[in-house]
């Protein structure tokens, strides 16, 4: 029985970077076989999230939909693909197994499949199952025309597993063949569930709010776990830090590309009346972290056990508020200055329909006051509390990107 | 206000803190009359929670094709930044009936716009919606099962999931699953399932806390509350009302606009076979408390229904209470301590007709030789028009030439017999006509950039209903559910208000 340095690895062994020897045909066959369906699933995550961003800006910037919005057909299509394409690999492997088949599925029930599969259908289901909850949903408490709502959640949960899936798709394959095609996938899919986590956690990262305790509690907890996991995952150079620029590229994209499309609000009441699809605001900047945690995981033999992961966790949550907090209160700071009002940094283009529109309160920044309500200033001891976040989050990272590297099927 | 909890709320569209509902259990709207130079029959089915989307029935009485549009108009925001018109569609099911739907999307009070264009020019009328959460649909058995169905399969699909995840996921190629990555497995699905209990817990915190904030806003009965006591004083029993005072704060003056030229029009119905009714017009004596002369109903238990309509938002409402009459005063007549509205009527309707038979004209007759005829109409089901036409005869079934009772031809009252539904109607319809005025209003002044004053628009002396003729009027309904009603039915002539009863049984 051949035995893996990875398997004999315990956590994260160094030498798991090497690849699993194999011959020329076992390589090309196994290339082959994991290739089609990753392009897929990166489709799929694609569709998902072009179609998800599309959509909170037509409910800000028009309002009135139907199931048969361009943007809710983007998302389904999303869902769907991922979906059958895993259940593709799941009859696949079930009832006409290669000769490498077991190697590269798991069992779930007596079925097989990738595991990654496995999780792409299961928020495939997630995301059927969100469709009647949210119907429901307003039929018994109205439309929630918000991002995070409970049936929303649900979604939100489906299309991120549905981007894991995809990632452990492909890592698996990266892991089996260390080629160059899974590199990118990785990079670009890695992105795409960065970029997820960031919209769903939209309505915590306004420009507005970002002075404000929350937005850096929410940032070490969505981005941190991601970042880490990627950064400790990839088999590439500077991971987290590729990641990171490809997902803030999305999302920069998002907000230079919808204001250039006509859009007209078609429901009362319309408080300011765009012009334009309003785009997200100006994204984070969490490439700066990146590049610390690439730093430090290039530098560091810290995720070979259990106490020195937890050390690592606490050195990178470190490194994140040391170069997160500073950055982007700086640029927070710019981006509600007339200077940021431009096309580049959206900073007067990111208001919704339904959203009052005056320059003494869309230029300042919320929750900084005694008397605004939700006060809740970036003191040390949120700070503090912000640095345990994303301590835990990046101990959590490193254990799942340590597993995540030892993904073989 | 503080700016930052504003735009939060503005982000997610939270429901604003106005709740209010035209009458009780009844929020349904409907129109007849005339909409330019076309009458026209409109119905809007409100959603019972907000966002929600109302539906719309317009049935133009033309022969010809017309294009009918409908546009939702806020009562806070400005005419300018209305959103464009939505067609209303012929619908295939009737003909000539148009339909289409429009999105509330906030709690407040809104105005359907209406407009109809053809061959005989374009007409326009505002028709006026609560828009408020006013009850909760539960979740439909089917459904319950489905998702039940569905969370379990992600429950143990995702446990299985894990399961492999941390066992065979990991295994080198040609390894077979040992007892390692078994115990592995099964430490993870035991962790896994310990974080989906507490997820559930979480998301059913989560749900409850929302739960508790639409209940918050939830209007399913009356409201604002309502205090009433009586009092006797100056030979007069003397209705002492006070209007929202926990709703509003003991300090808050309740703005109001006239309805018929009225602040509040009070329904006194008796209990438990007191077969009396009166329509009263309270008098302000401060910020929320009015007060009425009450006329000579006998003793007894009466429900309170007062209709009042906002001035600050258009948005209309009843609120209800319950209160006991004291005996008429004997001895020295009334020495007039507090004045009588002169619009201000009552009766005992000792013979309340029983109105189910739908092939005869069922009659109330009154003692003076007049008799109110329900025209015949189809069986009465509930959300189905109600086909309230009504013609006034005198004793040989001569009909007889009405007169306007506060600017109507007919006022009329319907209440489930339970209580739990209670609406004000006119021959216009069953909307606040003070509330089309505000609207009314707002669109001249922006529209010509000087305010028409509300007096300008008094419907008291403009609305008759569109299909009246002298001697008989409409009055479109639909009951919003099956069971008992009492219809009072009031109209005026020979300066003599008349109330008739009719006692009919709505099927489901």
């Amino acid at each position: 029985m051949q035995t893996s340095p990875v398997a004999a690895a315990s956590g994260i062994a160094t030498d798991a970077l090497e690849p699993v020897p194999l011959s020329a045909q076992a390589q090309r066959k196994r290339t082959h076989v994991g290739f089609w369906p990753s392009v897929l699933f990166a489709l799929a995550v694609t569709s998902i999230t072009v179609g998800i961003i599309w959509d909170i800006s037509w409910h800000i910037s028009i309002g009135r939909d139907t199931f048969w919005t361009p943007a809710h057909m983007a998302v389904y299509l999303g869902g769907l693909l991922g979906g059958f394409t895993g259940g593709w690999l799941a009859l696949r492997y079930t009832f006409f197994p290669g000769p490498n088949a077991r190697n590269e599925s798991v069992s779930i029930f007596g079925a097989r499949a990738p595991l990654g599969a496995w999780v792409t259908m299961w928020g495939a289901v997630a995301m059927l199952t969100s469709a009647p909850f949210d119907d429901w949903w307003h039929n018994a408490y109205g439309l929630d025309v918000r991002i995070i709502s409970p049936p929303h959640t649900v979604l939100g949960i489906g299309m991120i597993a549905i981007s894991v899936g995809a990632l452990l798709v492909g890592l698996a394959h990266q892991n089996r063949a260390n080629d160059r095609t899974g590199n990118w996938l990785f990079t670009y899919i890695g992105a795409i569930f960065v970029t997820l986590g960031s919209v769903f956690s939209m309505e915590l990262t306004f420009p507005n709010l970002q002075h404000a305790a929350t937005f850096y509690e929410a940032c070490a907890a969505v981005f941190v776990l991601r970042l880490v996991a990627l950064g400790v995952a990839g088999r590439i150079s500077w991971p987290t830090t590729r990641v990171a620029t490809i997902s803030v590229g999305i999302q920069c994209l998002a907000t230079w590309i919808l204001p250039l499309f006509h859009a007209q609000p078609k429901l009362a009441p319309i408080f300011n009346p765009v012009t334009h699809m309003v785009p997200p605001a100006f994204p984070v900047l969490i490439i700066v972290p990146a590049v610390g945690i690439d730093l430090l995981l290039r530098k560091t033999h810290l995720t070979d056990g259990p106490w020195k992961r937890v050390l690592l966790g606490c050195i990178l949550g470190t490194v994140f508020i040391a170069t997160f907090i500073p950055v982007q209160w700086f640029l927070a700071e710019f981006l509600l200055t007339p200077h940021a009002d431009n096309w580049f940094f959206a900073g007067n283009r990111y208001w919704g329909y339904q959203n009052h529109i005056d320059r003494i309160w869309t230029h300042k920044f919320f929750r900084v006051a005694k008397d605004m309500d939700g006060y809740d200033p970036l003191t040390p001891r949120a700070v503090g509390f912000t640095w345990l976040i994303a301590s835990v989050s990046s101990w959590l990272g490193v254990v799942w990107g340590g597993w995540m590297k030892k993904v073989q099927r | 206000m503080n700016r930052s909890r504003l735009f939060l709320i503005l982000l997610v569209f939270c429901l604003l803190a106005v709740d209010a509902r035209a009458h009780i259990g009844s929020p349904d709207v409907f129109f007849d009359g005339k909409i330019g130079p076309y009458s026209a029959k409109v119905t809007i089915r409100v959603p019972p929670v907000v966002p929600g989307r109302a539906e719309i029935d317009v049935r133009p009485a033309s022969d010809r094709p017309v294009q009918v549009s409908i546009l939702p108009l806020f009562s806070k925001t400005s005419l300018k930044n209305s959103p464009p018109p939505e067609p209303a569609l012929p619908a295939a099911e009737e003909a000539g009936l148009y339909r289409g739907d429009l999105w509330l999307m906030r709690s407040g009070g809104y105005s359907v716009e209406v407009k109809i264009h053809g061959d005989f020019g374009e007409g326009v009328v505002q028709i006026p919606v609560n828009s408020v959460a006013t009850h909760q649909l539960p979740v439909p058995r089917y459904l319950a099962v489905a998702l039940i169905g569905l969370a379990g399969l992600l429950v143990i699909g995702g446990l299985a999931i894990v399961r492999a995840a941390a066992g065979e996921s990991t295994l080198p190629p040609d390894t077979a699953l040992d007892s390692s990555h078994r115990r592995k497995g099964l430490i993870a699905v035991t962790l896994t399932a310990f974080l989906c209990l507490g997820s559930l817990a979480g998301g059913r915190y989560w749900w409850n806390a929302e739960e508790a904030s639409f209940r918050k806003h939830l209007r399913e009965g009356a409201w604002p509350d309502l205090a009433a006591e009586v009092r006797t004083e100056g030979g007069q029993r003397i209705l002492h009302l006070t209007v929202g005072e926990t709703t509003f704060g003991p300090h808050y003056t309740i703005p109001l606009l006239t309805d018929h030229g009225k602040l509040l029009h009070v329904f006194l119905i008796g209990k438990d076979g007191n077969r009396s009714v009166a329509h009263l017009h309270p008098i302000r004596q401060g910020g929320k408390v009015f007060e009425v002369a009450l006329p000579p109903l006998p003793e007894g238990d009466y429900r309170v229904f007062v209709d009042l309509t906002l001035s600050d938002t258009g948005l209309s409402s009843t609120t209800t209470a319950s209160i006991h009459l004291p005996p008429v005063p004997s001895g020295s007549s009334p020495s007039g301590a507090l004045r009588v509205d002169p619009d201000d009527s009552w009766a005992t309707c000792t013979a309340p007709v029983e109105a189910n038979a739908t092939d005869t004209a069922p009659a109330y007759h009154f003692e003076d030789g007049l008799q109110l005829l329900w025209k015949p109409h189809r069986p009465l089901r509930a959300r189905h028009d109600a086909g309230l036409q009504f013609e006034v005869c005198d004793a040989a079934g001569q009909p007889v030439t009405l007169e306007p009772y506060m600017g109507m031809i007919s006022h009329a009252a319907v209440m489930r017999a339970d209580g739990s539904v209670f609406a004000h109607l006119h021959p216009a319809g069953n909307f606040s006509m003070a509330a089309q005025s505000f609207f009314e209003s707002k669109v001249a002044k922006e529209d010509s950039g000087t305010a028409m004053p509300l007096e300008m628009m008094d419907h008291s002396k403009m609305h008759h209903g569109g299909t009246m003729t002298l001697s008989a009027f409409d009055l479109p309904y639909e009951f919003p559910s099956a069971g008992d009603y009492h219809l009072w039915v009031q109209f005026k002539t020979a300066e003599q208000v008349h109330t008739a009863r009719f006692d009919v049984t709505v099927a489901p």
